[in-house]
């Protein structure tokens, strides 16, 4: 028997590498999409059984005779002992956001290779251990948040800047994923219609859901979905009506204020009216589409059309500036190591826990299955024509825009393109155009389309499934804006209450609307800076927004460490060490390219400088002066949130560095603030 | 071969209410009978009690509500 399990684990493996090598020696002939789900699953199959059984057992040492906080504090409410297979299905849906789709998608400019690869690799060494170490850190402190943690085992300082770095990637997240659905939805009636359609949706789920039937769920959200399916066929007819068609089509400025006012809304309403029945219905659909887009890759399993290597790795890339390292670590963020997940590993789910042996599968399990869903959405939007996806991801001042300017440039590129294509392609879609819509979710929509299309109903079902998978992405994209908008309000009113108690009071409504107001005018103003950039926005915003969320990571590996070195884990350190030594590296290197080079495109103060000389050299028209003006400030105004975060991490980082040095001489004795060992009163296997 | 086919209903049957069981679970529809149970479980002792009567099923979902939308419960 044990033999059969070696050989069982060594053809895993032989697989595993079969499918890695297919893909990474591949040069210049077309590769079907089955290796890369070979080569993820078996990868993370391995590093399951391996890696993670390692760290549980020779690095944490999870105990299964000492209780959780979900056994000590039952309270019902907080603190709920759950099955781990259910809590593993809460986890996910909680980490498994827009990012893992976004971020791949838009690091295909690199070709397939270097996404995949850091996809696979970044996951196993760097996100699935930040998500089990913090989760297995917080189970042992009576489910503390990563700040309180910081706190307590780094410094004062360390909790702080995680705080301020929470709210940072907070604003800039919201900001960015508003950007992609106003990239997805601009001058798209059908689109706008299906979307706008779910807040009637929503509102009347909640209403079911508050005076009908309190709580049922499943009801409420059955009917959701059938209506959603409803309002998705609908959209087609007003599409097709030309005064509905005007009333829907919205230019990207009016929808990103569309956007801002609908967030403070749904800031302010009472959270059972809008944001939850959205976020049911948005978890159905994103479980439901994240299972079809698996079986339609299986079962049509495409060929990949983006090379290996595009020739955009120098930094040259029309999507976004930089090259491919350390760029590609910076934008594929949710999917390969997030900081942000660190927040959910000490948020609820430590409170959910029913033995801490359980933290293997829900911390470590369940990011290897958001790293898959990064690596189908890598397939999806490499299995389009390279040419295509150029065109829908560059912005108008690199590809102009029209089709046959962009198809013009882009051949000139060497990724072959006709006018003709992206018509027929828009044609089919059932858009106007296809062109400058930077931000991932419409070349992913077009990639999930065919792939859906080829399964069930043929080309005549293109624009159906290309807008259904609009209304997916847009859908759950609105739920973290819905979110994320809340919960930045609250530590905005817990900011405020440092200055004026009444402001710091949660349910106070003058103190809502103005901390709603807050929230929304932060992510708001670089929302609308993005929808002006007249390089897409997404070349500014999304590398913002890569560096705060991994620069979290670095502040959770480091609090992991120092936890682990007062846990007496020296020779298991380099588990959390090297990650950190990597993402602290990698987006310090970033965050200097960002602020310093001297290509305009990259830098911010290089297009500041650049052009601010334009002004002076009477380059800018009198009535662009003003535009010109903002746009300098915006850049200047990016320099400046960089620079703040990078240097508030490097701070955190020395003061980690030195309790290190001093814990290692024995200048200092480690104390540790675990809840005290409590022996569990449940039978194994209860 | 009746029993046969007595047993593969039973475990279709039984397989069938373990999914539903998970569904329920995993999308929050049983959250108000888990709560009884760990209130009833402890009695008016139990720290979700506070000495008094649960809550209703309404008041319930709001407090859930409540809790789960006042702190990063979504990622990205």
């Amino acid at each position: 028997m044990k033999l059969l399990r070696i050989l069982l684990w060594a053809a895993i493996a032989l697989a595993g590498a079969a499918g890695l090598g297919a893909i990474a020696f591949d040069r210049g002939e077309p590769i079907n999409a089955t290796w890369f789900i070979v080569a993820a699953a078996c990868t993370f199959l391995v590093a399951y059984r391996f890696y993670s059984a390692f760290i549980a057992a020779k690095v944490l040492a999870l105990d299964p005779k000492r209780a959780t906080p979900a056994e000590r504090l039952d309270d019902g409410r907080d603190f709920v002992p759950t099955n781990k297979w259910v809590l593993l299905g809460h986890h996910f849906a909680a980490i498994a956001g827009p990012g893992p789709l976004v971020g791949p998608t838009l690091a295909a400019q690199f070709g397939y290779l270097p996404g995949t690869l850091w996809l696979i690799v970044g996951a196993v060494l760097g996100g699935c251990v930040q998500d089990f170490v913090i989760l297995f850190c917080s189970i042992r402190r009576n489910g503390k948040s990563l700040g309180q943690m910081a706190r307590e085992e780094v410094g004062r300082r360390g909790g702080f800047i995680a705080q301020i770095a929470v709210l940072a990637i907070m604003v800039i997240l919201l900001a960015v994923v508003g950007l992609v659905v106003v990239n997805a939805l601009k001058a798209s009636p059908w689109g706008m219609f299906t979307l706008a359609m779910t807040v009637p949706i929503a509102m009347l789920m909640g209403v079911y859901l508050r005076y009908w039937r309190p709580g049922r769920v499943l009801e409420a959200s059955a009917i959701g979905v059938a209506l959603i399916a409803l309002d998705v066929v609908a959209g087609q007819w007003v599409a097709a009506s030309p005064s509905w068609a005007h009333a829907f089509s919205l230019t990207a400025p009016s929808l990103a204020l569309a956007l801002i006012v609908y967030g403070f809304a749904a800031s302010a309403l009472p959270v059972w009216l809008l944001l939850a029945p959205r976020d049911y219905l948005s978890a159905f659909i994103k479980v439901g589409a994240v299972w079809a887009l698996a079986a339609g890759i299986l079962f049509v399993r495409p060929v990949i059309q983006m090379p290996a290597l595009s020739r955009f790795t120098d930094g040259t890339g029309p999507v976004f500036a930089g090259k491919i390292f350390p760029f590609c670590f910076i934008t594929i963020a949710c999917g390969a190591v997030s900081g942000f997940h660190s927040l959910v590993s000490s948020g609820t789910t430590p409170k959910m826990i029913m033995r801490e042996t359980h933290a293997r599968l829900i911390g470590y399990g369940a990011m290897l299955m958001e790293s898959f869903v990064g690596v189908m959405a890598m397939v999806a939007a490499c299995s389009l024509q390279p040419g295509v996806y150029f065109a829908m991801n560059s912005p108008p001042a690199i590809v102009g825009s029209t089709v046959q300017s962009a198809a013009q440039t882009i051949s000139s590129w060497g990724y072959a393109l006709s006018p003709q294509t992206m018509t027929d392609l828009a044609h089919m879609v059932g858009e106007q155009t296809l062109l400058n819509r930077a931000g991932g979710a419409p070349s992913l929509a077009v990639g999930m389309a065919q792939i859906f299309s080829h399964t069930i109903g043929g080309p005549r079902l293109m624009a159906l499934w290309y807008h259904f998978a609009i209304m997916f992405e847009a859908l759950f994209i609105l739920t973290v804006l819905d979110a994320g908008t809340r919960v930045g309000r609250f530590m905005v009113q817990d900011l405020l209450g440092h200055v004026s108690k009444p402001l710091g009071r949660a349910g106070w409504y003058p103190s809502i609307l103005f901390s709603s107001a807050l929230i929304v005018g932060a992510w708001g103003y670089f929302l609308y800076q993005g929808v002006l950039d007249p390089l897409g926005g997404i070349n500014s915003l999304w590398p913002l927004f890569g560096i705060a969320n991994q620069l979290l990571a670095a502040v959770a590996l480091v609090v992991a460490t120092t936890i682990l070195l007062k846990m007496g884990k020296r020779k298991g350190l380099w588990v959390t060490l090297v990650p950190a030594a990597g993402l602290v590296t990698v987006t310090m290197t970033a965050s200097f390219e960002k602020i310093f080079s001297a290509d305009p495109r990259l830098g911010f103060l290089a297009a500041a400088n650049q052009m601010t000389a334009q002004i002076r050299s009477g380059a800018v028209s009198l009535p662009r002066l003003a535009e010109t003006s903002r746009l300098i400030f915006n850049q200047r105004l990016d320099a400046a949130v960089t620079a703040a975060l990078a240097l508030m991490v490097l701070a955190l980082v020395a003061e980690a560095l030195y309790e290190w040095i001093r814990i290692w001489r024995g200048a200092k004795k480690p104390v540790l603030h675990e809840a005290p060992f409590v022996e569990t009163q449940w039978a194994e296997g209860e | 071969m009746r029993r046969l086919i007595g047993r593969v209903f039973i475990n279709v049957r039984r397989t069938r209410s373990r999914i539903w069981w998970a569904v329920r679970q995993i999308f929050g529809d049983a959250a108000y009978e888990n709560y009884l149970r760990s209130v009833c479980v402890g009695g008016e002792t139990a720290p979700g009690s506070n000495g008094s009567a649960p809550l209703s099923p309404a008041d319930f979902y709001l407090d859930s509500l409540r809790r789960r939308y006042s702190r990063i419960s979504r990622c990205c």
